[in-house]
């Protein structure tokens, strides 16, 4: 396994091996900066490049990409309030409240510390744990994959931003828009209306480009003034206390990682839920935790170092079964195909270098883009204060372009104008777009799983699946869980009420 | 419009769209509407609660955020009050909102039309000029250097194949040019 280490580490040491992944990481940082494009709509743009080339170089180009793109993502959440993939939706909680405190470039120095260090875990992982997972993965079924997607919706379901009902109209309106197209389960087509292009389904970048980043513009238009209300010269946080903040809170990084590593090993489920679940149980664990919504650094660097560690977990499931962890690895899975890469056991024993290389490429990939990232972060932290008059007809701009590039389809366009006329009512009115996009996401999984746990294991199947009931009742003791705080705390208070009298009564 | 009637009227609007929803599921197989349905249904019920619910409650009531349930922040914040003020429309703000749809619509409009890349010169020159950033040379100037910029990545680095809608007959004429040169 040594010698396999070794192998993969020379097969980089190649002038277009370098070359392409620091090609890679300029390219992914470029995308993933300008809002509403992100790590999906890179890695597609990239595919066709991913011939006639050496295979490692291109693995170093896309990956390299990729990893740079997450954290590109997580700067136009911090600055913009607009996450470049649905994983950094989390990112915007405290980040974009830290911008408008004049805290931008502690933000990102603490968010690309933690995605370093989140990114580094994660590579480690993979290459410790590829034959030692395999076996438990293979003892998941349908039934636990459908908990886990459930487990995912009602994480999200509980940090609904605005009432709990519209939270979950929202994740309901999601599933029904992932269902526009041909059933992955029966083959028939739904909700198309008669449009040959509706059967193909909405274009998941499309759609979030749409829903955040148009109706971000048109928010910003209605509003006037610059992007956030702040002067630029009163920005007071600086990249090393944010690369400071990171390393304090050490312990909070390394738990975000392992969570960022389960969710990113089993599939379907990506970072999506990662970046919410990091930050929901950062919030949950956290001692003094009142600044949490209020630009709470422990925030950003949660959400980061579990979207970090989760690319090493996410191509554990895309190597060694060919399952992709989520939409990128996807993308990715589609690319390891053009290279003649084949997914499956055959990668732990006799392509283990090609594993090696790829956890290499993570880990050069990351500290490439927190150097240039920390780099440049003082430059990107002046970004918000750009004139809308400047910044408005741009990024609608190549919102439209990137969503026709996606697909190369010009209804995208109109699909990607409706997103942004939806997106711009459902914030005007308090349905969150985090939960649509999340509802989007885990619909496909949850279809799919139930009707797989139906045909195997008939009604009952959580009665046959042990491990599907245990999920099933952390689910439940999790959604519950805040209720009951809620309950216990303000039983407390109104004890608390109580106790002067009672006091006062038992001085006389 | 007060806050309460738009957000009932809002909240009809996706009531007749889970309705359109449930019936159209109704009418596939049950394997195919399996999920739907009972997603349609679930939604109907949270929207009946939700009308009910921002109905009997005071304005102030319509939201509980769920971030404060976690995190124990009080709703009485002063970050918390900063919310109030969206539920009050601001005098003009609905002309506002109806010319950020309209500059949506002419650009997916021209996009239709002409195709992307000469639509986001247009778009991008007319808006600079018309906000008054830019003096009407320097808009075409900047709008024009943004297109070919554009271009450069999407078309010609990224390879992506371009629409050019009505302006197809100029793109064949300048591609039979070029080639024949």
């Amino acid at each position: 396994m040594l010698q396999a280490v070794g192998a993969g580490f020379t097969s980089l040491l190649t002038p277009e091996a370098v070359l392409f992944m620091v090609i890679g990481v300029v390219y992914g940082l470029g995308i993933g900066i300008l809002p509403g494009l992100g790590g999906i709509v890179a890695l597609a743009l990239l595919l066709p490049f991913s011939y006639g080339y050496a295979p490692i170089a291109t693995l170093g180009l896309l990956l390299s990409a990729h990893i740079a793109t997450i954290w590109g993502s997580s700067v136009t959440s911090i600055l913009f309030r607009v996450p470049g993939a649905s994983k950094s939706v989390a990112l915007i909680f405290d980040g974009y409240p830290m911008t408008q405190r004049g805290e931008a470039g502690r933000a990102l120095g603490a968010s690309a510390t933690a995605a370093l260090i989140g990114g580094l875990v994660g590579a480690f992982f993979l290459a410790v744990s590829v034959p030692i997972v395999r076996p438990l993965m293979l003892a998941l079924g349908a039934p636990e994959y459908l908990m886990m997607a459930l487990w995912g919706l009602t994480i999200i379901a509980t940090f609904s931003e605005g009432s709990l009902p519209k939270g979950l109209i929202a994740t309901a309106m999601g599933i029904i828009l992932a269902f526009v197209g041909m059933s992955p389960v029966t083959g028939t087509p739904r909700f198309w209306f008669g449009s040959v292009f509706l059967l193909d389904g909405i274009s998941f970048p499309v759609a979030m480009i749409g829903l955040f980043a148009i109706a971000e513009m048109m928010k910003l238009y209605v509003k006037g003034g610059t992007l956030i209300e702040r002067d630029v010269g009163k920005e007071t946080g600086s990249v090393t206390k944010g690369v400071r903040d990171a390393i304090q809170h050490w312990w909070l990084v390394v738990r975000s990682s392992l969570l960022g590593l389960w969710i990113g090993v089993l599939p379907g489920i990506g970072a999506s839920v990662g970046g919410i679940a990091a930050y929901a149980q950062a919030a949950q664990t956290s001692r003094n935790n009142e600044d949490f919504g209020k630009g709470d650094v422990r925030g950003v660097i949660a959400p980061d170092a579990t979207i970090g560690a989760n690319e090493g977990g996410g191509l554990m499931p895309t190597l060694a079964f060919g399952i992709p962890g989520g939409e990128s690895m996807a993308i990715l899975l589609v690319a390891f195909y053009n290279l003649g890469i084949r997914p499956g056991p055959d990668m732990l024993t006799s392509h283990l270098d090609i594993v090696f290389a790829m956890m290499w490429i993570i880990v050069i990939a990351n500290v490439f883009t927190t150097v240039i990232g920390l780099g440049i972060s003082r430059y990107l932290a002046r970004l918000p204060s750009l004139n809308p008059n400047l910044m408005i007809p741009l990024v609608v701009s190549v919102c439209f372009v990137g969503a026709f590039a996606t697909r190369g389809r010009i209804e995208d366009v109109l699909v990607t104008a409706a997103f942004g006329v939806l997106g711009f009512f459902m914030d005007r009115y308090h349905y969150s777009r985090a939960n649509l996009v999340i509802g989007m996401v885990l619909a496909d999984m949850i279809e799919r799983n139930l009707h797989i746990s139906l045909t195997l294991y008939g009604d009952g199947f959580l009665l046959v699946r042990p491990v599907a009931l245990a999920m099933f009742a952390f689910l439940i003791l999790t959604t519950a869980m805040p209720f009951y705080r809620t309950w216990k705390r303000r039983r407390s208070v109104s004890a608390n009420g109580k106790q002067p009298a009672g006091a006062e009564r038992g001085a006389r | 419009m007060s806050r309460r009637l738009q957000e009932n009227i809002v909240i009809l609007a996706l009531l007749a769209f889970f309705i359109m929803i449930l019936v159209i599921s109704l009418g596939y197989g049950p394997n195919t509407r399996m999920v739907p349905v009972p997603i349609a249904i679930m939604a109907i019920v949270l929207i009946l609660f939700q009308f009910v619910w921002q109905n009997l409650r005071s304005a102030d009531e319509l939201n509980i955020d769920m971030l404060e349930v976690l995190t124990k922040r009080s709703s009485s914040d002063p970050e918390g009050a900063g919310e109030a003020p969206t539920n009050v429309p601001r005098p003009g703000e609905w002309g506002r909102v109806l010319a950020a749809f309209g500059m949506i619509a002419v650009l997916v409009v021209a996009i239709l039309a002409i195709g992307p890349i000469p639509s986001i010169f247009l778009f991008t020159a007319a808006y600079f000029a018309i906000s008054g950033h830019y003096r009407l040379g320097k808009a075409v100037l900047y709008a024009a250097a943004f297109a070919i910029a554009s271009y450069l990545l999407f078309i010609q680095i990224l390879h992506i194949q371009p629409y050019n809608g009505y302006l197809e007959p100029v793109a064949e004429f300048l591609r039979q040019l070029s080639s024949g040169g």
